[in-house]
Order: structure tokens, then C-alpha cells, then sequence
């Protein structure tokens, strides 16, 4: 019997079998698919299929305002037949844009916290444009959300890529495009956007209670002087101003007193002080040096002939030469001036004291070009007494918010908040704010990120009629058309002296307000009356969420009159100052450390391509690993819980691996120009220490 | 059924699930359009999640043409390679509805603010120190709340307003 013949000789077999060892061997020693290989979420992506209008299914020609424009379909495509063009030849007011349609069908699908990798090929012959996103809450219906990247004049096809920040509870859809909102003409074609979440690393914590809670150490050493203004310095020491120090015998000495803390060594440096700078305004201006302005010409009489008087001098700090410089001086006298940064660097102070202890009624102007203060008739004035320490917030349209956080004073007309249009000379009322006469040493901040507009004002009192501090925050969206402020969540409650429990609605003025790298607002310090029963109690506020979390480690020192808390450039919060009715002064120095800090490694900044950045523009940064989220923080400059320049700016990121390049704005008015503290996020929620970068 | 052969079949059967497995795992590339679309907009749709259909309040929901109105706050910049962009300003809070109140008349009388604006009673103690002008609520013994809050031998600066003083030596709550 014959044996049949094999289908395939031993050595045809060995060959095969040799193949497929070495495909599998390649199989397994490919690496991991990459992050953003997900799927494609748009729909008609590269815009060749036409609905019944001519226009791309799922898109639509939307926009605004009275401006030439043309949309179009352009056979010029990146692939495919066609591409969409918008022309713009009368721009100036509005823009235009092709957006994804905002419905169920058309509009991708998100999942909040989630992050996405939002792609486009574009030509552009203008570089006013924005790449604009609007997200779909599930009770709000559709609403703006944020605009990420300016895309670059271009006249080949070009390829950009921004990474969303994390998308917000209560979001289940998004829409986006790219915005055209100058003479020129935009073409796009062939959208992604690819889901781009990234593996959040293991977050077990072994520092107990700190992991939750965070943890205060008082230093070992006081401050020198009276701590009361802090300015956080662009080579990340701090300006301790104390002036007299609501000392009259300093005073009457004329012994006024500054000092330089450096962080890093725990060493105060004395700077001559050339005048009694207690109760002025101060504000990094554009080139990092300090505008000091008013001060207190004298303290109140006690046969009640005068109060205290606002000094005209004003005053440069200047960080690399520790020394004041003396301009001009200010039209006013200003005893607790308030001091605004604005888009072009120049600066606003409003309210105060004058040298007759009146109110001070004068908008006073300082030009940052001239290096001057401007004269009365030169600033737009409107005359209106704006009280003391007004907190005047810089909107992205260039006014001003007047939060209605301010210092003393009882009684005031109006709702408590407005806004406030220099250029006009205008100032129309703001509803909603809660016990507006109470809010005396409250604190308010522009919630993390600055591009969402909106604004908590927390706690406060009253030093006349001398109520229990209350525990009240309100919150207001300056995005709305019509802002009000709306009831937000109470402050948590603490103990007083001799771990009394607070109780019913008692809460605190004199409170701080920090924000933080990690876009949490920390909360600290305060007492419940008039320089009087310091409140033991800290807490968390997630802008995310809209709420506190109670618990957080307690100041041991006490903070109300005359102290303040800020954030460190290695991601800490300090703490200076307690000035009681007693007459005394604590110069105790606390720092905190969140519980980010217990969390796992710090994410480094290992590169950076210039620390000087323009406005809508992309700078790259190198890094360790994968990061969360990028943002600049603007320097403290604060007293009397009073700091309405702190701002946290979210920098979209363009990421290509370990390399990323970070969008800033192209809106001044969201970041004025100056000095920033650079913090990137790693996915284990810790913040770097941060890089000192220049904008504008 | 030689050895070799099982061997071979073996590892086929392995390279075969494992190409599967590959196959099945890998979720489409993002379109690679340098090289080629990688997403038709047919499959792009088809990637589309179906979800539930979110209710949009129609009195919320922007018309689909009017999109977060915009601004420029100066001129377009010129276009160039190199052109900065003018900044991108939203128009919100346009407050439609409310007046605005203009600038006042410069006052010709001062605005006044009591000399005791820092809620403290300047007839006591050192400018340095603060007997309140009012206060706390529920406090009947303000001599006990005095020493309780650290205050020591403070003077009468001016007159005895709220009693403090009732032996007149000129010191409060020293009796």
C-alpha cells in the first residue's frame, strides 16, 4: 500500500511553523496601542456628505453680530472633495462659525472627567480665531462652556490638536468648531476628537489623617515685621509690608518696616520703608515689580475730630533691587484703596480714605506705559464712593466686578454688588447678594478657571452693629446675561477659644480664600466678632462641584484681624498675621500642606521653551510624565482678605507625549499681563512645583 | 500526527486568536488624513454613542445661529504669518434691562465717614487697641468680656461713654 504523499513536505511545515513563531513573538512585543487611538466621535468628519440645505451633515453656519461673511463648501480639501470655508470682510463685531449641530444625533457624546483630544486641519489667512467648545447639561440644556487654542495663520494645511480640560459634572454631550472673528478666511476639514483620558495611578497614601485633611506646621521662627499686606515676589519670595503696623507708637517713631521672606531658607531681609504703608493697596504690575499705593497719613484722634487719613504717596517695589522707588503721586489720599490690574497692565484703585478721613471718591488711574498716576481730570470719573477695600474683580470684557466684599462700613446704598465700566463711566447694580451690610472682611475670589467667570463671595460681618460673623457664600456666574448671585453652600462650622463648637449660623469675616493648583479653593482662618473669638476651621471648596469639603487641617495660630493665607510657588499655603482688639500681634508663621502633597510624586517641569509668552500663543513645556492639566496662578497680593487680582488661568493642552504645549488665551483680561506661577497636574492629582512665567 | 505537526498546529491556532484578539481589541484609529481618511463619515456616524436623548428647555437653549455672541475689543489684527491674535471677548453680562447709572456730579461737600468706621470706640485705650463700639450680642458683663479677650489696663482717652469706668481713676474695669 502506498503511502499518500504529504500536502506539504517536513520542510514546508518547519517554514510555516518558523512563521508563526515570529509573528506571534512581534505580536507580543508590540507596545501598548497609544492613548489617543480611540474612535473618531465625529460625525461627518470630513464633510462629505451633504444634507439637504448643501450645507455638511450635522453642521451648522452659526455665529453673530452685523459682519460680512461667507460660508462655503471649497473643493481646496484637506482630503476627501470638500472642505468648509468661512470668509469674514467686515469683521468688528461678532464672528462666525461651522459647529457641529446641537442635537442628539449629530452632537458627540462625553462622559464627565473624561478628557478629549479635539482635532481639525485648518488654513486660516487671519489669526483671530478660537477654537470654541459648548457642552450640554442636563439642566441647563445647551451653554457655553470654553474656547481653547488660537489657531495660527497658515496657508498649507495644518493640522491642530487640543486637549479638553476634564468635562464638567452633568455634561453628557459637546459641540464644537473653530470660531472666525476677523477679516480673513478659515477652512477646515477632517475633525477628530478621540477620547483621551488617561489611567489614574494607584492613590494609596500612607500619611494617615494628612492625606485627607492636609497638615499645618508653625515655623519655628516669627516674622519680623507686622505682617500685614503679602506680596507673593516673581522670584517667589514674599513682601511682608507692615508699615507702623497699627502701632502708634510706631508711628509716632516713625518706624515703618517691610521685610523680604524667602521660603526656602526661612530668612526675613529688612527694606527700608519710606513711609507708613499700612493700610495701602498693592499690585504686581506687568514686569513683576509692586505698585504700592496710599497708606495711612495718621490714625484717628481720640476726641473723635478726625478718623484715620489716606496718604497720596505711592511707591514701586522693585524684587531684584529690594528697594521703593517713589512715583508720582496719587490724586487721593487712599486709606484701604483697592487695587485691580487690568487687561493692559495699567491699574484701577477705588475707595478709601482720603487725607480728611472722607471717603475717597476718585477713580485713580495708573498709566503702566507713563509709569504715572494720571491726573483727576485725565481718569474717567465717576464719583461714587466705592467704601473700603472695595473688591473690584477684572471681567473678561475689561469691567469691573464689584463683588461686594469690602472692609468696615455699614449701610451702604445699593445691592451690596454691580458692575463697574470705566471706560463709560457707568455702573449698573448686581441682585442676589445675601446680608450685603454683613459683609465686612468676607473674601471673594474668581473661581478656578478664570475663563468660567464666576465668583464666590464667602462669609463676612459687620464691625458697627458687631453680629455673629455669618457662614453664608453666594455665588454668580458672569457669564450669564443677566448675573445674580445665587445662594451657594455654607461655610462649615469650627471651634472657637477653648474648642467651643460653633453653633446655629454663627460663621467668619476676616476668612481667607486660596486657590490652589489643583483648581480646589482652600478656605481658612477668620473669627466670629470684631477682632474678637478666632474661628479654628478650614475647608475645600471644589468649583466643580460647588461644594465644601468640612474637616481640613486647622491653622493652630489664630488668624482674624490683620491676617492673611496664600499659596507658595511649591504648591503650600502660608499664613501671617493676627492683630486682636487687645492691641497685640501674633507673627506666628504657618504653612499647610494639602493633602495633594501626601498623594504621590510631583510631577516635574523638565523644560520650557521661553518663559516669556504672548497672548494666543503655544509654549511648549517637557515633562515627566503623563499630566492632568496646566495652569497659571497669578502671585498673591492681599490684606484684609482682600485680593481680587488671585486668578487661576486653565491652559488647554495640545499633548504629544511627554512635550506639551500649553494654549494661552488670546484675552489679556483673563490673564493681565505679568508675572504667573506655571503649575501642571499630574493624573495622581499632585501639583509641580511651579515654573515663573511672563505674559503679555 | 507528528510532533512537528502539532507544534505547528499549535502555534497557527495561537497566532490565529491572538490575531483575532488583535483584531477584535484594537479600537479604530483617529483618522490619519496625511495618509489617507482612516474614518469615513459613514462609520464616523456609526461610532456615534447612543445615549439617551437629553431634554434641551427650549427657553435655554441658545438659537442655533446665536451661539455665545462675541466681541473683538479692538480691531481684527492684521493678517500675517506671524499676526497676533486679537483678544477674543465674550459678550456676557450685557444686563439687558438694567440702567445704567452715570457719573455723578462731582460733590462739592466731603463723604463723610465716622471717625469710628473700624468699630472701635476711640475714647478707650491706645489707638492700638479696639474697645468696640458695640458688643457682642448676649454679652451683659462687658468687663468680664474685656479681660476674658486679653484687654489690660486701658485708659479712659476721652470720655467715659459706655461706663466702663465707674470709679473715674481713669483706668476701665480695674474695680
Amino acid at each position: 500500500m502506498n503511502r499518500s504523499r504529504p500536502l506539504m513536505s517536513r520542510s514546508n511545515r518547519l517554514h510555516i511553523a518558523q512563521f508563526l513563531v515570529l509573528t506571534l513573538v512581534l505580536f507580543l512585543a508590540l507596545p501598548d496601542r497609544p492613548a489617543s487611538a480611540g474612535a473618531n466621535l465625529i460625525a461627518n468628519p470630513g464633510l462629505e456628505s451633504l444634507a439637504a440645505d448643501g450645507f455638511p451633515v450635522c453642521w451648522e453656519q452659526s455665529g453673530w453680530g452685523a459682519n460680512g461673511h461667507t460660508f462655503a463648501l471649497s473643493t481646496d480639501a484637506h482630503s476627501g472633495a470638500r472642505s468648509m470655508s468661512v470668509t469674514l470682510t467686515t469683521a468688528g463685531q461678532g464672528d462666525r462659525k461651522a459647529m457641529m449641530l446641537e442635537d442628539t444625533s449629530c452632537a458627540p457624546n462625553v462622559t464627565p472627567g473624561h478628557q478629549y483630544d479635539l482635532s481639525a486641519w485648518y488654513k486660516t489667512t487671519t489669526a483671530n480665531t478660537v477654537m470654541t467648545v459648548f457642552r450640554h447639561d442636563v439642566a441647563q440644556g445647551w451653554v457655553y462652556w470654553t474656547d481653547l487654542a488660537t489657531l495660527p495663520v497658515t496657508t498649507t494645511w495644518t493640522k491642530r490638536t487640543v486637549r479638553t480640560p476634564q468635562i464638567p459634572a452633568n455634561t453628557d454631550q459637546i459641540v464644537w468648531g473653530v470660531t472666525i472673528y476677523g477679516n480673513g478666511t478659515l477652512k477646515t476639514d477632517d475633525y477628530t476628537m478621540v477620547d483621551a483620558t488617561q489611567t489614574v495611578p494607584d492613590e494609596s497614601c500612607s500619611a494617615g489623617d494628612k492625606c485627607v485633611k492636609g497638615d499645618w506646621q508653625v515655623m519655628p521662627f516669627q516674622s519680623s515685621v507686622r505682617a500685614i499686606h503679602a506680596v507673593v515676589l516673581r522670584n517667589g519670595n514674599v513682601l511682608l509690608i507692615a508699615g507702623s503696623g497699627n502701632d502708634p507708637a510706631a508711628f509716632a517713631a516713625k518706624t515703618f518696616t517691610t521685610a523680604i521672606y524667602k521660603p526656602g531658607t526661612g530668612q526675613f531681609t529688612a527694606v527700608p520703608t519710606p513711609e507708613d504703608l499700612f493700610c495701602s493697596g498693592h499690585v504686581q504690575l506687568k514686569d513683576g515689580r509692586v505698585l504700592v499705593m496710599g497708606g495711612n497719613k495718621d490714625y484717628p484722634a481720640a476726641d473723635g475730630s478726625h478718623g484715620y487719613k489716606g496718604l497720596k504717596n505711592s511707591y514701586i517695589f522693585d524684587p531684584a533691587t529690594s528697594a521703593y522707588t517713589r512715583v508720582n503721586d496719587m490724586t487721593a489720599g487712599s486709606w484701604y484703596p483697592s487695587a485691580t490690574v487690568l487687561g493692559n497692565g495699567d491699574v484701577i484703585s477705588l475707595g478709601g480714605l482720603g487725607e480728611d478721613s472722607h471717603g475717597m471718591v476718585a477713580t485713580q488711574y495708573f498709566n503702566s506705559a507713563q509709569q504715572r498716576w494720571l491726573g483727576l481730570n485725565e481718569a474717567n470719573q465717576t464719583w461714587n464712593f466705592w467704601g473700603l477695600y472695595p473688591s473690584m474683580i477684572l471681567m473678561q470684557d475689561g469691567r469691573l466686578f464689584y463683588t461686594g466684599s469690602h472692609v468696615f462700613g455699614n449701610g451702604t446704598p445699593g445691592s451690596g454688588a454691580s458692575i463697574y465700566d470705566y471706560p463709560t463711566s457707568t455702573i449698573t447694580p448686581v441682585p442676589g447678594l445675601r446680608k450685603k451690610d454683613e459683609r465686612d472682611q468676607s473674601m471673594s475670589v474668581l473661581l478656578p478657571p478664570a475663563q468660567d467667570q464666576k465668583v464666590l463671595t464667602m462669609g463676612g460681618g459687620n464691625i458697627e452693629t458687631n453680629p455673629d460673623a455669618h457662614r453664608l457664600t453666594d455665588l454668580i456666574d458672569l457669564k450669564q446675561a443677566s448675573p445674580a448671585y445665587t445662594a451657594g453652600p455654607q461655610i462649615p462650622q469650627g471651634t472657637m477659644t477653648g474648642g467651643v463648637a460653633q453653633t446655629g449660623d454663627q460663621g467668619k469675616m476676616y476668612v481667607s480664600a486660596v486657590l490652589l493648583p489643583d483648581g480646589k479653593v482652600f478656605e481658612t482662618g477668620g473669627a466670629l466678632h470684631n477682632r474678637a473669638d478666632p474661628v479654628y476651621e478650614a475647608s475645600m471648596y471644589d468649583p466643580a462641584t460647588n461644594t465644601f469639603t468640612a474637616g481640613m487641617a486647622t491653622d493652630p495660630v489664630p488668624r482674624g484681624y490683620h491676617s492673611s493665607a496664600f499659596l507658595l510657588p511649591d504648591g503650600r499655603v502660608m499664613a501671617v498675621g493676627d492683630n486682636p482688639g487687645n492691641g497685640t500681634f501674633d507673627k506666628r508663621v504657618s504653612v499647610y500642606s494639602p493633602p495633594y502633597l501626601f498623594k504621590g510624586a510631583r510631577p516635574q517641569i523638565t523644560g520650557l521653551s521661553t518663559p516669556n509668552w504672548a497672548y494666543g500663543s503655544s509654549n511648549t513645556i517637557t515633562v515627566d510624565g503623563p499630566i492632568l492639566k496646566a495652569e497659571l496662578i497669578r502671585p498673591a497680593a492681599v490684606t484684609h482678605s482682600s485680593d481680587p487680582n488671585q486668578r487661576f488661568v486653565d491652559l488647554p493642552m495640545t499633548v504629544n507625549g511627554n512635550s506639551i504645549s500649553l494654549n494661552l488665551t488670546s484675552n489679556p483680561n483673563l490673564a493681565p499681563p505679568g508675572w504667573y506661577m506655571l503649575f501642571v497636574v499630574g493624573t495622581n492629582g499632585v501639583p509641580s512645583v511651579a515654573k515663573w512665567v511672563k505674559v503679555g | 500526527m507528528t510532533r512537528t505537526r502539532i507544534a505547528a498546529l499549535s502555534l497557527a491556532a495561537a497566532a490565529l486568536v491572538s490575531g483575532a484578539t488583535w483584531a477584535l481589541t484594537t479600537r479604530p484609529a483617529p483618522a490619519t488624513f496625511g495618509e489617507g481618511r482612516g474614518t469615513t463619515e459613514v462609520a464616523a456616524q456609526q461610532t456615534l454613542p447612543a445615549g439617551p436623548s437629553p431634554v434641551v428647555p427650549s427657553s435655554v437653549a441658545p438659537p442655533a445661529t446665536e451661539k455665545a455672541p462675541a466681541v473683538t475689543e479692538k480691531a481684527p489684527g492684521k493678517a500675517g504669518k506671524h499676526a497676533t491674535p486679537a483678544p477674543f471677548v465674550q459678550t456676557f453680562a450685557a444686563q439687558p434691562g438694567v440702567t445704567r447709572q452715570k457719573a455723578k456730579r462731582k460733590p462739592t461737600a466731603p463723604v463723610k465717614v465716622a471717625p469710628t468706621v473700624d468699630g472701635c470706640d476711640r475714647n478707650y485705650g491706645t489707638v492700638a487697641q479696639c474697645i468696640p463700639v458695640r458688643f457682642p450680642e448676649g454679652v451683659t458683663d462687658k468687663c468680664a468680656w474685656l479681660r476674658d479677650h486679653g484687654y489690660q489696663a486701658v485708659k479712659v482717652a476721652a470720655k467715659d461713654r459706655q461706663g466702663l469706668d465707674p470709679d473715674h481713676n481713669g483706668v476701665i474695669c480695674d474695680r
